[in-house]
Order: C-alpha cells, then sequence, then structure tokens
C-alpha cells in the first residue's frame, strides 16, 4: 500500500481541480492562469504555515546588531538560496524535480521590478532577477517557494518508488478492492454517499461527485447514446443497465472526491487573506 | 559461521534479482483487457489511431487528413532522401541498419546486452552518424525525427515486439520505465497512467484523453500544435518530445532527451503496443 503523507494530501486535493485547466494550454496562457493556482499547494499544514527558519534568522540578526537593511537581507537571500539550491538538488537527484522550481525554461513566474521591466521565468531565476534588483524579500520569498517545491518533489518521488498499476491482478491487491458485482457495487454506493454526506457537512461537497445539475461525466452507453450527469448519477445508469464495472469504476472517483473535498475543507477551516 | 551467511545471502539476493516479474506481454495483457471493457465496441487493434479509436466524429476528420492531404509527407521524403545519403566517407546509414530500411523500426527499442542498456531508434540513427564521423542530428524534431518517419513508414504494418530478454539488468531497466510511468509527478501530482489509464476516454479540455495501448505504434507525429510552435512550420516530433510535453503539463521539469529515464520509459512504454501494428508517422492535432 502507498502510505500518503500530509503533504501529498494537500497536493491531491489541488490536482483534480487543476488537472482540467493545466492540460493543451500554451505556457503564456498557464502563466496568465497561474494568480489562480497556487504555487504551493492550496491546503498546507499548520507547520508548513510556520515561517519558515530562513527568514527567521536574518531577522533576528537585524534587530542585534543593526546592520544595514540590504546586508541583512543580503544574508538572507544566501541563505535562501543555498536551501533552495540543496532542496532542490536533492529533489533532482531522484528525478523528482518540479517544472518551475528551477528549470531554465519555465516561462511560469512572472515579476515586474522596480524599473518596470518584466520578468518571466522559474522560481530561480526570477529570484535571482529580483536579487540583483535589490528587491531581497521578493527574492526570499520566491526562494521559499522553490525550496517548498523540491521538498514536495522529493517527498513525491520517493513516495512513488513503488508505483504500479492498479488495474486488474495487481489492481485487487494494491487497492481494497471491492467485488465487480452488483455487491460491490451497492456496497461501494453506501459508503460512496456517506462520505460525500460527510464532505457535504462541511461544505466541502465537489461539483460534479453527486450533483444533479452536474453534466460532467460522459458515457457513451452500449446503445450508442451518451448520458451526462455527475459520478454518482452516471453510476446509478451504469448499474441499472447491468454495466457494474463501469459503475463502480465511476464510484470509485466519486469517492475519492467526496473524501478530498472533505479533507479540503477541513484543513480550510481557518483560511484567510494571504496578501503578500 | 560467518562465511555460511554471507553465502546464504549472496543467494538470497542473486535469487532476489531473479524473480524480479518484467512480465511485458502479460503487462501489456492487463491494459488491453481494461481499455477494451473501458471501450465497449472499441477493439485492441484500433487503439494504434489514438484517441481517434474513441470517438468516431473525430476519426472521420482525422482519417480524411491522413488519406487526402497528410501534413507530413514532404519530410517524410526527405527523411528518404537523408537515410540515402552518403556520409562523408562514403557509406549510408544502411551500413548500420541493413539493406533492409522495412526491417529496422521495428527492432526498437531493445535491451542492448552489451551495454547494458535500453537502445532506441532515435539513438541508433545518432549513434550511425557520430559511428560515422558525422555530428548527430540534434533534438527531438527536424532530421532525426524524418528519418525516424521514413523508417516507420517502411516498417507500417509490422507488429511491434518488444522483448524484455531474461536478464536481470534489463528487467530492472523495463521495471523502472513501468515505476516512471505509474507515479505521480509534478506540482499537479499527476502520473502517465492517470491521464492516460485511468482518464483516458474522457476530455482535458478540448483533448480526449488517449489510452497508452497504440501511443507509440504511430509515432514519430506530426502535430499542428508543433507545427504552429515552429519557424520552419514543422510539426514533426519524436515519442521523447511527447514525453517532454507531458511531462511539462503536470509541471514536472522534463528529464533529458534520450537519457536514462525516458528509454526505460519507452522500453515500457512501447512494449504496452505488443502485437498492435505499426503506423507511423502519424498526424495529431
Ligand atoms: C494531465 C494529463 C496527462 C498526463 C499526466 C500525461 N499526458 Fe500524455 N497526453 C495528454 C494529452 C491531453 C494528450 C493529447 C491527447 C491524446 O492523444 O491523448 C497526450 C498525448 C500523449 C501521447 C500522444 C498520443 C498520440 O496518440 O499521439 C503520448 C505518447 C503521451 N501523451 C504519453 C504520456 C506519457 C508517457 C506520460 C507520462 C510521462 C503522459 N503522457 C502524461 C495528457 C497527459
Amino acid at each position: 500500500m502507498m502510505k500518503q503523507s500530509k503533504f501529498m494530501k494537500s497536493l491531491l486535493v489541488t490536482s483534480p481541480l487543476l488537472v482540467l485547466a493545466a492540460c493543451s494550454d500554451s505556457p503564456q496562457q498557464s502563466a496568465d492562469k497561474a494568480a489562480a493556482m497556487p504555487e504551493k499547494p492550496a491546503v498546507m499544514s499548520s507547520e508548513q504555515m510556520a515561517v519558515p527558519a530562513v527568514a527567521q534568522a536574518p531577522k533576528a540578526e537585524e534587530s542585534k546588531a543593526e546592520p544595514s537593511a540590504t546586508s541583512a537581507d543580503k544574508a538572507a537571500y544566501d541563505a535562501a538560496l543555498a536551501a533552495a539550491n540543496e532542496a532542490v538538488d536533492k529533489a533532482a537527484s531522484v528525478g523528482g524535480e518540479w517544472r518551475d522550481t528551477r528549470w531554465k525554461k519555465s516561462t511560469f513566474v512572472k515579476w515586474t521590478s522596480p524599473s518596470g521591466e518584466t520578468v518571466k521565468g522559474s522560481f530561480m531565476t526570477v529570484a535571482a532577477k529580483a536579487a540583483e534588483a535589490g528587491d531581497y524579500a521578493k527574492a526570499v520569498e520566491l526562494l521559499e517557494t522553490a525550496r517548498f517545491q523540491g521538498e514536495m518533489g522529493y517527498e513525491q518521488a520517493m513516495a512513488q518508488k513503488q508505483a504500479g498499476p492498479v488495474i486488474g491482478k495487481s489492481a485487487s491487491a494494491a487497492a481494497a478492492a471491492v467485488s465487480g458485482d452488483k455487491d460491490g457495487y451497492e456496497e461501494l454506493l453506501k459508503s460512496t454517499i456517506a462520505a460525500a454526506d460527510k464532505a457535504a457537512s462541511v461544505g466541502g461537497e465537489w461539483r460534479d461527485t453527486r450533483w444533479k445539475k452536474s453534466t460532467f461525466v460522459k458515457w457513451v452507453k452500449p446503445d450508442g447514446s451518451t448520458e451526462k450527469g455527475s459520478y454518482v448519477v452516471i453510476a446509478e445508469k451504469a448499474a441499472a443497465s447491468g454495466d457494474y464495472t463501469k459503475a463502480i469504476e465511476l464510484l470509485e472517483m466519486a469517492k475519492f472526491q467526496a473524501d478530498m473535498g472533505y479533507a479540503q475543507a477541513m484543513e480550510q477551516q481557518n483560511a484567510g487573506p494571504k496578501l503578500n | 559461521m560467518r562465511k555460511y551467511i554471507s553465502v546464504l545471502l549472496a543467494a538470497s539476493v542473486s535469487l532476489a534479482s531473479s524473480t524480479i516479474m518484467a512480465d511485458n506481454n502479460a503487462d501489456a495483457n492487463d491494459l488491453k483487457d481494461y481499455f477494451i471493457k473501458k471501450f465497449p465496441g472499441v477493439t485492441t487493434d484500433s487503439l494504434v489511431n489514438g484517441a481517434y479509436a474513441l470517438d468516431e466524429g473525430l476519426f472521420m476528420q482525422w482519417q480524411d487528413v491522413e488519406d487526402n492531404f497528410p501534413p507530413y509527407e514532404d519530410n517524410l521524403a526527405k527523411g528518404e532522401e537523408l537515410y540515402n545519403k552518403p556520409f562523408a566517407n562514403g557509406k549510408t546509414f544502411a551500413s548500420c541498419f541493413g539493406d533492409d530500411p522495412s526491417a529496422v523500426r521495428v527492432k526498437y527499442p531493445h535491451w542492448d546486452s552489451e551495454t547494458q542498456q535500453v537502445v532506441t531508434l532515435e539513438g541508433d540513427i545518432n549513434k550511425c552518424l557520430t559511428d560515422n564521423g558525422e555530428k548527430p542530428f540534434k533534438g527531438k524534431k527536424g532530421n532525426l525525427a524524418y528519418v525516424s518517419a521514413y523508417l516507420a513508414y517502411q516498417a507500417r504494418g509490422q507488429k511491434i515486439n518488444v522483448v524484455v530478454p531474461d536478464d536481470p539488468k534489463a528487467k530492472e531497466a523495463y521495471e523502472m520505465g513501468k515505476q516512471f510511468f505509474y507515479a505521480k509527478r509534478g506540482q499537479l501530482n499527476l502520473s502517465c497512467a492517470d491521464c492516460h489509464v485511468y482518464q483516458a476516454g474522457m476530455y482535458v479540455r478540448a483533448d480526449l484523453l488517449s489510452p497508452t495501448v497504440g501511443h507509440t505504434t504511430h509515432f514519430p507525429v506530426w502535430r499542428r500544435k508543433w507545427q504552429l510552435a515552429d519557424k520552419n512550420e514543422d510539426g514533426f516530433g519524436t515519442l521523447q518530445r511527447r514525453y517532454d510535453g507531458c511531462n511539462k503539463q503536470v509541471r514536472a521539469k522534463p528529464f533529458k532527451n534520450q537519457g536514462e529515464e525516458y528509454r526505460n520509459l519507452e522500453f515500457f512504454h512501447a512494449s504496452m503496443s505488443n502485437g498492435l501494428e505499426i503506423n507511423g508517422p502519424g498526424y495529431r492535432k
């Protein structure tokens, strides 16, 4: 079984939301959407919200020795840069480096310098530009995201080491599978509804899980006609037509969404503005 | 006693390595069964047409382009020209690949027991050039894709048959490719399988997601999107160019062209189309 850390769970919550937007974009389009897409996963654990150590250290130094603001910021920048590089090197060493962390060809991050020039690049490329322009605060902020992405990429690659198919024979071994018949379907339907109720109870139900107005899931029936609806609605139709395999597949997605919706709502309980 | 234990240990280690499963045909059959169940009415053989196998309307439009004005024709001809053009030393690609150009494509990718690594067609095209004192073709498009396209075209109708030999290193390479395929990566935390197995047949925006069985049969491909991105309006690209694109979509840093990760991935990925017909090059949007 795959062990999932809190980090990875938070990623899982964002990914289904982002995948629809992610595909077939030109780089420009995705850069434009950057505002809507969190650089860090939308759901963060409390440890992650704590101010990173790198940012704190120089402040302490500042109040003690009162060096010029620039040199203190430069020190913070150097420390953040070293930490980011270390984390990204570590991710790269296991093939887990993300696209926009340090890669030279990334154009994901946009930043307008004090002189009005707009710079595009990876988090680390733009951090270097910001530091060059003397904006160490911005540079450190970007480097913290880079370091975070490095850590996530490493953790992700490690967690995925044993990745393998969850279909066919290996599937039933890997997932807590239900039997592919009417009984299995009914069992899964019950637990899916319970999970969706739980998500709804904290305002976390997603659009396409079981909402009657969703038309997201399309299913071509054996007779060639097409049905549209939420995962649960279509699963019920598939089951009614005797296609329990399809019904179970759809319910698995619905249950996954319901669980994620609940987790998301719980982790967002203390959400608030994050304006800089 | 110590010695005894270490002998035992050595025995168990070698046992472990020789029991790596790496049964590529069984893996391919699992996937084929899965897709056949998932897409009633769709045959395994038709999966060589990628996403177009899943939607009749799209299929008709695509077939029209393939039959009437395949946009890759000129560069396919260029591939043939390059293939037959003598190197500075007077030899041609035939000195590396043999006299029958239609017998080349089907041998790739394969495990090379001498260098103990997976060898791809594109890798060997460039190796042939450098072995003959020529400069290798650059990147994942242009001349490299043209020559590869020519060889694919010559091999149309032959069946993909990737063999994982009974060599622990070969099996390990295959398993690494498989792990790569099923591992989530990038900021979006998605695996190849998330899109091309579990969500195959669903739309992401304007794209119908293709099943992974049949993926490699039609490469290299000529894509409208790549054409628009190229100053010479040439849309050709190799399989590994596509890997780059898909990795970028999930916001993972793409891997090195013809590096170990992609070669192992190709070894696994191509295996999943074992038994299907080569139909490259293909047109894609
Ligand atoms: C976010 C979803 C997504 C992920 C993850 C993804 N791809 Fe794709 N891929 C697409 C889309 C969209 C297309 C274009 C439509 C199609 O043919 O499926 C595509 C196309 C392809 C094609 C070309 C298919 C054809 O018929 O020409 C190949 C090959 C491919 N992907 C391989 C991979 C591999 C290997 C991975 C993992 C490294 C991967 N993809 C990960 C979305 C994805």
